[in-house]
């Protein structure tokens, strides 16, 4: 839970966290978040490196590659979307996945969580944004 | 589900109860700008577009990358924090509502600033999905 330390989480939040998050492996090649699909959980990449690839008239195109410590599915999770691209293995890759019902219910029953929460999105998407114009 | 649901028509305030909105003493000033004129963004305060069209322009280039109109937010990416920040010009004769937030007021209650920090998200988000969405069409 280490990766989530950018957003300030105290001890005790972490916790709570990890006890609605569970852990997948994926081998190389394996999709873990596949474009279309509606599903807004939220992923860290625990260990390995990912790929994402876009579709443009059914052409793929890798968009960036994503290493350890890497939060996937912000966007997704902040406003209802299909995934907007696959996101494929590229060696063996561990992923924690935050259920979005589950991370919803925990961040709507403790204010003090949410707020370091959605401060953190913000920050990893105000980057995003600047990083994009 | 949602974490929130939303209360009301303003995207600033959309996740805050009338009660919470009256909670956060919020002061406001309508703001009436010329065409092509800079719009200086003050951190804790965020906008919404009431007339007009306001162009966000990239910081490094200049080039426009956005065009924003009636009832959409902007300078919310200061609201709390300093590092990041945009560039925007007005395009038309453009009216705005400028909400200057005080913090010594938000800090009293995490969910109001939960909430805050939840619209600010959606808005944002918006913003890199239409970013997106224009990068993946102009293959770029």
């Amino acid at each position: 839970m280490q990766h989530l330390n950018k957003f300030h989480f105290a001890d005790d939040e972490l916790k709570k966290l990890e006890a609605i998050a569970h852990n997948k492996i994926y081998e190389p090649e394996e999709l873990i978040i596949t474009e279309g699909e509606r599903d807004r959980s939220l992923l860290i990449i625990k260990s390995g490196k990912v790929k994402v690839v876009a579709y443009h008239d059914n052409n793929p195109k890798v968009v960036a590659i994503l290493a350890t410590g890497t939060l996937i599915g912000e966007l997704n999770f902040t406003i209802p979307l299909h995934r907007t691209a696959d996101v494929v293995a590229t060696e063996n890759t561990e992923v924690l996945i935050f259920n979005y019902d589950k991370l919803c219910e925990l961040l709507d029953a403790d204010d003090e969580l949410a707020v370091k929460f959605f401060e953190g999105i913000n920050l990893l998407l105000i980057e995003r944004l600047y990083k994009m114009i | 589900m949602n974490v929130y649901i939303r209360q009301n028509n303003n995207d600033l305030l959309k996740y805050l109860s009338e009660k919470e909105v009256k909670e956060l003493e919020l002061k406001s000033q309508k703001v009436e700008q010329s065409p092509d004129e800079e719009i200086k963004i003050v951190t804790g305060n965020v906008n919404i577009i009431e007339r007009g069209i306001v162009n966000i322009l990239s910081p490094k280039t200049g080039r426009i990358v956005m065009t924003l109109s009636e009832g959409e937010v902007f300078g919310e990416e200061k609201l709390f924090q300093n590092e990041w920040s945009l560039f925007y010009k007005t395009e038309t004769q453009t009216v705005f509502i400028k909400y200057e937030l005080d913090f010594a007021v938000i800090s009293k209650s995490n969910k109001i600033k939960a909430k805050l920090h939840a619209a600010i998200n959606d808005s944002l988000a918006e913003k890199l999905m239409r970013l997106t969405q224009d990068s993946v069409r102009t293959n770029k």
